[in-house]
């Protein structure tokens, strides 16, 4: 299951509108979904704003990730909806659990959309462009590339383990976290010996020869970047205002045709 | 022909340690030459290639007696970063020096840090990639490498600095033995191309003998012995330090004990063949 939810969130090579953009213009995007999928709980605007991320999934020709993605991570949609929906005391529980499901639902698929479209370089390169240091950057490009070492060193530790007669599967919460310690640490020590290699291949290679450096890739704003971010901006000010100043109820009022 | 790495009573003793991990060493290696450096396990090989480019005295810690000379530069007075651009260093484990995301990315690194314009950064990705082969493994992530393609991006990452030298430190100890060969002709057609100076660390004698100049063997810090392969490995007191003499070697002298004498000792099987064919003929 947990290979199945990482998925929607690599980075895939195609080529769409979707991956031509800025990934300023993306985080963009993301702060709107996060803004509008947060302020409504709901059914109606909640239904219109999951479409829309669905419609982005579409356009980025990544609906199977996305589907195994969200298989992966169906329980806890599950959860949500049954928790919600048992535990609320409000009368319109069934409608309001299935918003705050999409709610969740909404959000992972707006990040999935933005890792799944943005080539990972370029984003350390947008964090750069936004003045973060080059350092922090590569840390993130770097922890990124050592995820899946790290799982599968994981899982050698794990059945190393195992083999020696460790039980991980049994016993409630705390007691499993008490028995991944033999997993942990020889994960922690190993951890200190790799970043020691990688220090010293990464001198090997020049770094911190100069202040300066100059980079393979390059960002482009384009138009299209433009009219996106502002696409994103208007929406989420238009449910802001319906939010917060015309009110919903209200909206639905007026968008609802005169005798 | 003067070397292009020297070194004089080269000493050093990591901090915290009491035994010195390379003792008075003394060499001379020189442009153009495919150097194998061999010895038991512990024998200071890593510690050696270490302070080729820098990383001993400025990334480990210790003290340092002795002077290396490496392409004119003093690896007291020069940081790795710097010697970078004049020597590569390929590291044992494959994993831990591949840090970025692409293959392409991972060659552009170097490059980035020396702030070579793009267009010269772009050029040198096509032209490492076509000279190892590995166009089509560009767009890749190194995770989704076998452990010769990623042995073979290592190498490619280097070169794409253009060094005078390039250092393996057992680069064969994750492949099988057909990415082995592999990687030995593609050692010995680069370094004619490039006229690269390689230096190679390696226990898989067998493979290597016949492709190298010079080998320099050592035991417990110290070079006991140096040479061209052929006087090398005919050298009794090789016999006791424990290390995987080419078979080559040892039918040599077996047939030396048999009264037997090739011409000279056989390196590969075409040379042992044809020295054979003169043998039974006679
Ligand atoms: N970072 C370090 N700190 C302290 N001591 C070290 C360090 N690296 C190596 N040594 C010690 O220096 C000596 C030489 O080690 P080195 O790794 O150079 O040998 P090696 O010939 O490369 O061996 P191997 O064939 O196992 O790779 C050993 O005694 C080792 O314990
Ligand atoms: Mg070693």
């Amino acid at each position: 299951m947990s290979l199945n939810i990482i998925q929607g969130f690599k980075f895939n090579r195609k080529n769409t509108v979707l991956h031509s953009f800025d990934p300023r213009a993306k985080l963009v995007y993301i702060v709107s979904v996060l803004i509008l999928s947060l302020i409504f709980s709901e059914l109606c605007p909640m239904l219109i704003i999951f479409v829309s991320t669905i419609l982005l999934i579409i356009v980025a020709k990544a609906v199977n990730e996305w589907l195994k993605s969200i298989k992966g991570s169906f329980i806890i949609v599950l959860m949500i909806f049954m928790l919600n929906y048992f535990l609320l005391p409000a009368e319109n529980a069934l409608s309001l659990s299935i918003s705050l499901a999409l709610r969740f639902l909404t959000i992972i698929s707006a990040f999935s959309i933005f890792f799944m479209t943005t080539y990972p370089e370029n984003f350390a390169l947008a964090l750069i462009k936004l003045k973060v240091p080059y350092d922090h950057a590569l840390a993130f490009t770097m922890a990124l590339r050592f995820i899946p070492t790290l799982a599968k060193e994981a899982q050698t530790i794990i059945d190393a383990q195992r083999s020696r007669g460790l039980e991980l599967e049994s016993g409630n919460f705390i007691i499993r976290i008490k028995r991944f310690t033999p997993v942990f640490i020889p994960l922690f020590i190993n951890s200190f010996r790799r970043a020691s290699q990688i220090a010293e291949a990464m001198e090997s290679r020049a770094f911190g020869y100069s202040n300066k450096r100059s980079y393979l890739h390059e960002l482009s704003f384009t138009t299209y970047d433009t009219l996106f971010t502002l696409l994103c901006i208007i929406l989420t000010s238009l449910g802001l205002c319906i939010k917060f100043y015309l009110g919903y109820s209200e909206t639905l009022v007026l968008a609802r045709p005169w005798p | 022909m003067s070397p292009i790495i020297e070194a004089l009573n080269l000493s050093f003793r990591y901090a915290g340690e009491e035994r010195w991990a390379i003792k008075s060493i003394n060499l001379k290696i020189y442009p153009g030459e495919l150097v194998l450096i061999t010895g038991p396990s512990g024998c200071g090989k890593t510690t050696l290639c270490r302070c080729f480019n820098g990383l001993i005295p400025h990334f480990y810690e210790g003290e340092l007696e002795g002077i290396l000379i490496v392409d004119g530069l003093s690896i007291v007075e020069n940081k790795t970063c710097k010697l970078a651009q004049r020597v590569g260093m390929v590291f044992q484990n494959l994993e831990n020096q591949l840090i970025m995301l692409s293959v392409e990315d991972e060659i552009a690194f170097g490059l980035e840090n020396l702030n070579l314009p793009r267009d010269t950064i772009k050029e040198r990705i096509n032209e490492v990639l076509s000279i190892l082969g590995i166009e089509h493994l560009r767009y890749k992530s190194p995770y989704e490498l076998s452990g010769g393609e990623q042995q073979k991006v290592a190498i490619a990452a280097c070169l794409a600095m253009k060094p005078k030298i390039l250092v393996l430190d057992e680069p064969t100890a994750h492949l099988d033995p057909l990415s082995s060969k592999v990687l030995f002709d593609i050692l010995s057609s680069i370094r004619k191309r490039l006229n690269l100076t390689i230096i190679l660390v390696e226990h898989r004698l067998d493979m290597v003998a016949s492709i190298v100049d010079k080998v320099i063997v050592m035991d417990k810090g110290q070079i006991i012995l140096q040479g061209g392969p052929r006087e090398v490995f005919t050298t009794p007191i090789i016999k006791a330090i424990g290390i995987g003499i080419p078979k080559l070697i040892l039918l040599y002298e077996d047939l030396l004990l048999n009264n037997l004498k090739l011409d000279f000792p056989p390196l590969n099987i075409n040379e042992a063949e044809l020295l054979l064919r003169k043998l039974l003929s006679r």
